[in-house]
């Protein structure tokens, strides 16, 4: 048994790994600058243009860990920077990248604009400094300035103002003889100081952040999300077995007949229909007005709900709302199932054990609902470990369509306002769910027959 | 639920199969003629005295008179003009005629454009989504579905001069191919999915070069005594854990995520789909791969010295391929039910599609024909598909006879 789970736990390793990778990646790709937009939710808005407090956002830059590399290590081009995280605005990274292409001189490019920053940092401080203005407006200005007139540039100030060193700045060569170099990699590592490791460091300890939408703890959204989808879901997973499990049954019993094969074809018709048309189409049956007016339009409850009703009463209210979407989730599923439980069903009916039983005298009835059916069950454990994960990304549609609060709204609103500390707290989610779901599946087949083998498997 | 076999051989009689071979037809058919069915301009007119095919000359990618540009064919008035069966584009904006049933057979959708017309253009989405991913998913599903099932566990033996060279030449081929191409990519991403597959392709081609080429060092190298031992990778492993990973993603959660980042695009999407969902062909394979390994045949080849690569391509694969062709049907069904329901949830403003339609009717219930008719064609071709995916395993798997 010990072993059997620590085997389950190594082969869930990967799995976990790259869906870190991933919802990483997502986070890095984010559109946006993060310096930016934490500094807005903690009221201090700077704009879009980041020098217009650069003190405050070299500060916040620094506290988020910006200033450190991505990931452990890199592969790049001969002629790219490979400490380019050191530089801290957007702007400023963009045109040092610019600089080592042209020039072919990474390292000479990233020099010049840490001497330029060095002494732009100084004249800041230097508030007595009668050159302060006309300084500070030629390092504007020769950020945006053409490459090949950087050299120049620099030589006339350098001339104007001796005594700031500007002569000694080493300015990349923007004529480059060869430029072989962005043929060749290079290969970059880091260390253990990085993003990727502080970011990872943080997912260890649960601390999966604060929704960029509202400021709450993550941790507090999800599982006020996952009551509803958790409850959908069973009360779907009721229906769809109280359906399947007699039309399995009849289907078996009266395999080949006209009425099994009509069955055949109603429960087809139903898996091929798309749930988001059924859906749409229920509340435009059901609750547009065209036709009926019984259920409601979405939610979980009225919005004329009050505390002072009854408990039943709100029971009854909820259970109101969730009659159509319970429907609208388990109608797909009915043909899947019944055809399972129909063929586990023919096989066992064949078995010796049934025919013992007949030959005793067991009655018919008996001999199907009890003896034989209690075997066709177990293929449905497989089931169990696939509702698991399916509670998350099966029902983003539908939770969308009938406006449940539940973990597909949450992640479809999550994902189109780019609310990444939740994305990826729900992708995580699923990743764990998969491997529990898996390791529930195992742990019921063992439970329901002994003869399958944890070890063996 | 990936991968489910559903067992209605009893049911698809044959005349289903008639039914739903007929509409498959008319489905391909309106999505290569879509311009030719649904369009504004007229198939003949007269324009300065002469008799033109505006329709068809757009249809073909002809070029046009300049001034065509100007002219506004929903109201050009000429002798012996011959309308499409809908005169309407899929884009055309009608205020006046907006939910009038006399003019627009199947209605219009809140700007007033013509749903037909819209249907109709969405068919050439649906099957463009649905060839593309599949070819994708085939491609990916087959190299993987081949070499764990084939050469499973112990097959593949490597020399520890390839195992020594196997990290440098990834790191190389990675840089060459990809690397140094960024920009090509970048580029080829940004005049849409045809240009960037193409770029992809030349990466692909450079990196499986390279990869050639350290092979061809680690065959030098294997003249040393120490470095000619032979250690057997573990492909079997290997790729079903990457099923299993892929499994644990949700699809259209990964999907939906990604294209948060990027720009929604038809092309796009079908890229994605068919990235993410390779896994049911590649267990396919797998399994029958198990098989027929195991056939005299194959020892036969072997036994005759034939590489291991073509004993593969020549005599393994294609008797492996049956089961594949079997869940083709299912897994363009599917991927034309993954578009439609990330283009019904994200809708995306340029795409005709009809799960873009069909979200036009969850904004107004009260427009039920919106929800009604693209939902009809999208159901009636994932049903044909389906049934038609039946009518294929019956063929190639007998173990499941029709009644």
């Amino acid at each position: 048994m010990g072993a059997y789970f620590l085997k389950r736990i190594l082969l869930g390793l990967p799995v976990l790994t790259v869906l870190a990778l991933l919802s990483f990646w997502l986070t890095q790709n984010t559109p946006g600058d993060p310096v930016l937009r934490t500094l807005s939710e903690e009221g201090i808005r700077l704009g879009n243009d980041p020098m217009s407090g650069p003190e405050v956002y070299i500060r916040k830059w620094k506290e988020l860990k910006l200033d450190q590399p991505v990931f452990y290590f890199a592969l790049c081009r001969g002629d790219e920077v490979d400490s380019l995280f050191t530089v801290p605005f957007p702007q400023d990274k963009a045109w040092v990248e610019t600089m080592a292409r042209e020039s072919q001189q990474g390292t000479l490019a990233l020099a010049f604009y840490r001497s330029l920053q060095q002494a732009e940092g100084k004249l800041f401080l230097a508030k007595s400094d009668t050159n302060r203005t006309s300084l500070l407006t030629f390092f504007q200005e020769i950020r945006s300035e053409e490459l090949n007139l950087i050299q120049e540039r620099v030589q006339q100030f350098a001339t104007q103002y001796p005594e700031y060193g500007l002569e000694h700045w080493a300015i990349p060569d923007f004529n480059p003889e060869n430029t072989w170099k962005q043929y060749y990699p290079k290969l970059v590592w880091y260390g253990q100081n990085n993003q990727f490791h502080t970011w990872l460091i943080r997912l260890f300890n649960l601390d999966l952040g604060t929704s960029f939408r509202d400021g709450r703890p993550v941790s507090s959204k999800l599982p006020e999300a996952l009551i509803w989808t958790v409850l959908v879901n069973f009360l779907s997973l009721i229906l769809a077995l109280g359906v399947s499990i007699p039309a399995g049954v009849y289907a078996a019993k009266k395999y080949g007949s006209v009425g099994e094969r009509l069955l055949n074809g109603f429960l087809f018709i139903l898996y091929s229909l798309p749930a988001f048309w059924v859906a749409t189409l229920l509340l435009i049956i059901f609750s547009s007005g065209l036709i009926f007016d019984i259920f409601p339009a979405g939610g979980i409850s009225d919005i004329r709900s009050q505390e002072s009703w009854s408990f039943s009463k709100k029971m009854s209210d909820i259970a109101w709302h969730l009659i159509l979407p319970t429907f609208a989730y388990a109608y797909s599923s009915f043909a899947f199932l019944s055809g399972q439980i129909r063929n586990a069903l023919l096989e066992n009916l064949q078995s010796d054990y049934v025919r013992t039983a007949r030959a005793k005298g067991v009655s018919e009835k008996w001999v199907v609902w009890k003896h034989a059916l209690r075997n066709s069950l177990l293929p449905l454990i497989t089931l169990v470990g696939q509702i698991l994960p399916g509670l998350i990304s099966g029902s983003i549609i539908l939770e969308t369509i009938f406006t449940i609060p539940g973990m597909g709204m949450l992640t479809w609103q999550a994902i189109s306002h780019r609310d990444y500390p939740v994305v990826i707290a729900v992708f995580m989610l699923t990743g764990v769910l998969t491997l529990l779901g898996v390791l529930l599946a195992d742990l019921l087949y063992h439970w329901a027959d002994p003869r399958i083998r944890l070890d063996k498997k | 639920m990936k991968g489910k076999k559903l067992h209605f051989a009893s049911f698809s009689s044959s005349w289903l199969a008639g039914l739903a071979s007929i509409w498959l037809i008319i489905w391909v058919i309106s999505a290569g003629l879509a311009e030719l069915i649904a369009t504004s301009k007229p198939l003949k007119t007269e324009w300065k005295g002469e008799v033109v095919h505006p329709a068809f000359r757009y249809w073909l990618g002809m070029e046009t008179p300049g001034e065509w540009a100007q002219i506004d064919w929903k109201n050009y008035n000429a002798p012996q003009t011959i309308r499409t069966l809908i005169p309407y584009d899929p884009g055309d904006l009608d205020f006046e005629g907006k939910g009038d049933f006399s003019k627009h057979l199947l209605g219009t959708d809140e700007l007033g454009r013509d749903l037909f017309s819209r249907i109709i253009h969405g068919s050439r989405t649906a099957l463009f989504t649905g060839i593309l991913s599949v070819l994708i998913a085939l491609i990916i599903g087959l190299t993987l579905g081949g070499l764990s099932g084939y050469w499973g566990d112990q097959g593949l033996r490597v020399s520890l001069a390839s195992l020594l060279l196997s990290g440098p030449a990834v790191l190389m081929a990675w840089f060459y191919g990809f690397q140094v191409r960024m920009k090509d990519l970048g580029e080829g991403l940004q005049q849409g999915v045809i240009s960037f597959i193409g770029q992809i392709f030349i990466s692909i081609v450079i990196f499986v070069f390279i990869l050639w080429g350290f092979s061809r060092l680690s065959k030098a190298l294997q003249r040393i005594q120490i470095l000619r031992k032979t250690r057997s990778i573990w492909m079997d492993i290997l790729i079903s854990r990457m099923i299993e990973i892929k499994q644990s993603i949700p699809t259209l959660f990964l999907i939906l995520a990604v294209a948060a980042i990027t720009e929604p695009d038809a092309g796009m999407t079908a890229f994605w789909i068919g990235l993410t969902s390779w896994p049911p062909i590649a267990r396919f394979v797998r399994g029958e791969l198990l098989r027929v390994r195991e056939e005299s045949y194959i020892t036969a080849a072997q036994g005759l010295g034939y590489s291991g690569m073509r004993v593969f391509l020549y005599h393994a694969l294609p008797n492996a391929l049956a089961p594949v062709w079997a869940i083709l049907s299912f897994s363009i069904a599917g991927a034309i039910l993954a578009e439609a329901s990330l283009s019904f949830i994200r809708e995306p403003a340029d795409v005709v599609s009809w799960g873009n339609l069909l979200s036009s009717a969850r904004k107004d219930l009260s427009a039920w024909w919106m929800a009604l008719w693209p939902g009809l064609a999208l159901f009636l071709t994932l049903f044909s598909l389906n049934i038609f995916g039946e009518k294929l395993r019956d063929y190639f798997d007998p173990k499941f006879p029709s009644s």
